[in-house]
């Protein structure tokens, strides 16, 4: 004879993207595209002004041992894992402060072409002052012949200026991609590393304003 | 705007927080779900796999039909969020991933973050974010 004890065999079913409601999806979702255009392009420089002057930005990669793919050399250099980073000196070094050091780390990051149609995009916390989303997703590394598929959650913590965002905190999650997301992923025809067609074009504007502050996107010292 | 050595004052203290924070969370959760409620602010947001649920209460009773876990935690990382954004108001930002395994269920590769608040003395949760490593659209 046994016990009536409750045991539970299944857990909630996922969702898919969780936005709040239709103007936060609107703005996050421009942001989104604009953002990851400018990031998959040549010049990630242009994100200058999607960062806020002070702004904060750390990384972490995980490697698992049963994954598939190569290495994350590039990414190990920077991951600000503190389960393995214990220093205080260290860690501060791996965390960047201020827009600068933040793209210009950025920039030295491998070249990348985002699949959107794996995004899956959630609204953390949403206020007037304040907003928060996680993004998470897959992308292949750009210039390689056979690009491994990566896995990514990035967190932003961002704060309205104008009628755009502008990142306070940012940080950002590399791994390989399972097996399931590899299937999963770059289902529409083969696009080419060097433009980024799965993006919807931001305006007849294109690149010549700030995709997220509408400021000049070369302007470096813009206050 | 603070000086360099609050900020550097407010990384160390971050870092602090986050790895007291997540040695504690995850303890709560595996063994003593019952105690995880102390952790999140009473209008704390939960958004687990794409599913939302606000108020600590809610949260509770959500968790509560979950199996029992065993989490392994395998990266951390936390931010101080910049003090413009919160108008000062002592704030950062906690993200690990890992492992967790589902009693008789599943075991999956996870990603989760929080944002934490002092309140007084102590940090709570003000949202909590987690999803599985896995796409969503198979097909």
């Amino acid at each position: 004879i046994g016990f009536d004890v409750e045991t539970h065999l299944e857990l909630p079913k996922s969702k898919e993207s969780f936005f709040v409601n239709d103007v936060v999806k609107t703005l996050v979702l421009r942001f989104i595209q604009e953002y990851f255009m400018v990031y998959d392009s040549n010049d990630r420089q242009q994100l200058l002004n999607a960062y806020h002057e002070q702004a904060f930005f750390s990384m972490f990669a995980v490697r698992k041992d049963n994954s598939r793919g190569p290495y994350l050399q590039e990414y190990l250099s920077e991951s600000r894992n503190m389960i393995k980073v214990k220093g205080f000196e260290r860690r501060s070094k791996l965390l960047k402060r201020g827009r600068l050091a933040v793209v210009s780390m950025l920039t030295t990051l491998p070249k990348t072409q985002h699949d959107p149609t794996s995004f899956c995009i959630d609204i953390n916390h949403y206020s007037a002052q304040l907003l928060s989303f996680t993004v998470t997703g897959v992308f292949k590394e750009g210039d390689k012949s056979s690009p491994p598929v990566r896995s990514f959650t990035r967190v932003f913590v961002v704060v309205p200026v104008g009628d755009g965002l502008c990142i306070v905190n940012e940080q950002m999650c590399i791994n390989n991609a399972t097996v399931e997301q590899v299937q999963a992923s770059f289902k529409s025809p083969t696009p080419t590393p060097s433009s980024s067609p799965s993006y919807p074009q931001p305006g007849p504007s294109g690149l010549t304003s700030s995709p997220v502050t509408g400021a000049p996107l070369v302007a470096v010292n813009s206050p | 705007m603070a000086s360099s050595e609050d900020i550097q004052l407010k990384i160390d203290q971050a870092a602090t927080a986050g790895e007291e924070f997540s040695k504690y969370y995850y303890e709560c959760f595996d063994k003593k779900r019952y105690l995880l409620h102390k952790l999140y602010m009473d209008n704390a947001t939960l958004i687990w796999n794409g599913n939302h649920v606000s108020g600590s209460n809610d949260i509770m009773k959500y968790f509560e039909q979950f199996p029992t876990t065993e989490t392994t935690l395998e990266s951390l990382d936390c931010q101080p969020i910049l003090d413009e954004a919160v108008n000062g108001q002592s704030t950062i930002l906690v993200v690990v991933s890992g492992v967790v395994k589902y009693e008789r269920v599943k075991t999956a590769t996870f990603q989760q973050n929080f944002m934490l608040t002092a309140q007084g003395t102590v940090w709570k949760v003000v949202t909590d974010w987690f999803r599985f490593q896995e796409p969503l659209r198979t097909s």
